[in-house]
């Protein structure tokens, strides 16, 4: 008979013999072979009839993003709780069963940098979800991290479409909406 | 020389490597953006221009590196400009130049176009990108036209 390690229990070995570790019953879901900016723990409560997600901590401009776990209630992809990783959730919203993840900046509306560095303001990356294709502003760019839709029967489809860490530029010519350039490293 | 898009600060995306055209004349200095930061640019909608194709808008710009190793970034980030600056003698000419342009792609595409100023008009030539140039002409007002190219609006 051969034993294994599972979900929720390991074995430590030693020179006096193996111990069964079970310090760790309810681990976090696995999360190796996520990349920056990935869309994970999709989920469908059907008590609420809501949906939800969480995005694998990544950057834009060496920035971490925040995503809206409670309305009003921003928190960057990276928490940490007592020192643990505690990865925040966000709703998805949708129209007509469809849903568009965008990654949101903008320039701070005091000392211009882009995108802002002030966490507790609008411009501060943040990602969102909505039901509509998003436009690019003077104050804020969107860059679509993954769409999808939600079926009838609480069936959640993901695309991803950004499958890095990000670089952005923003230009404006004149009186023209401002244009915002991405680059993957 | 190459550059690495996606590097930390210099070049960051493509749209780094690009520019809108400004100019100066006389007294008169459009040559700079009014934001001028690592990632946020933009040009006022007087003095300056863009490409008329269809795209960005912008053309390649260059960096003024001081030694091969030098790294590109906004301290050395070149802004081309169309310079004309009116000369007293001989009479009725002007110095004109294009500073700072990436050659390799602006004078094939900009050499042989009418530039439209107040006090008449010249064509650009490539030794323009190399060094000022003097053509006929007086100028009154800024540059209004270029072929190719759209007023920032």
């Amino acid at each position: 008979m051969k034993i294994q390690p599972g979900v929720g229990y390991t074995f430590d070995s030693s020179d006096k013999g193996f111990t069964l570790d079970t310090s760790d019953p309810f681990p976090s879901p696995d999360t190796r072979g996520l990349h920056p900016l990935q869309i994970y723990g999709l989920r469908y409560d059907t008590a609420t009839n809501t949906a939800f997600y969480k995005v694998y901590p990544g950057t834009i401009n060496n920035l971490v993003p925040q995503i809206e776990e409670d309305p009003s209630l921003w928190v960057k992809l990276d928490r940490v709780t007592s020192g643990v990783p505690d990865p925040p959730e966000g709703v998805i919203t949708t129209s007509a069963g469809l849903y568009y993840i965008y990654l949101r900046t903008g320039p701070d509306a005091t000392t211009n940098d882009f995108p802002s560095s002030d966490d507790t303001s609008a411009r501060y990356p943040r990602i969102i979800s909505v039901g509509t294709v998003q436009t690019d502003t003077n104050t804020e760019g969107y860059i679509l991290l993954a769409h999808g839709s939600i079926s009838g029967s609480n069936v959640i489809t993901n695309y991803q479409d950004v499958s890095s860490s990000l670089w952005a530029d923003r230009i404006k010519l004149g009186t023209a909406t401002a244009q915002y350039y991405y680059a993957r490293i | 020389m190459g550059f690495v898009i996606g590097d930390i600060e210099g070049v960051s995306t493509w749209a780094t490597l690009r520019r809108a055209i400004g100019q100066v004349y006389d007294t008169y200095n459009y040559s700079q953006p009014t934001v001028r930061l690592d990632h946020n640019i933009e040009y006022p909608d007087e003095g300056r221009f863009r490409s008329a194709s269809p795209g960005s808008g912008l053309v390649k710009g260059a960096f003024t590196l001081s030694s091969p190793s030098a790294q590109p970034g906004l301290g050395n980030r070149a802004e081309p400009t169309m310079l004309v600056f009116y000369l007293s003698s001989p009479p009725s000419s002007i110095e004109v130049g294009m500073q700072t342009f990436d050659i390799i792609t602006c004078d094939p595409q900009l050499s042989g176009e009418t530039v439209t100023h107040g006090g008449g008009t010249y064509a650009i030539d490539p030794p323009m990108f190399v060094s000022l140039q003097v053509v006929s002409g007086t100028i009154v007002t800024p540059i209004t036209a270029v072929g190719k190219l759209d007023p920032i609006t």
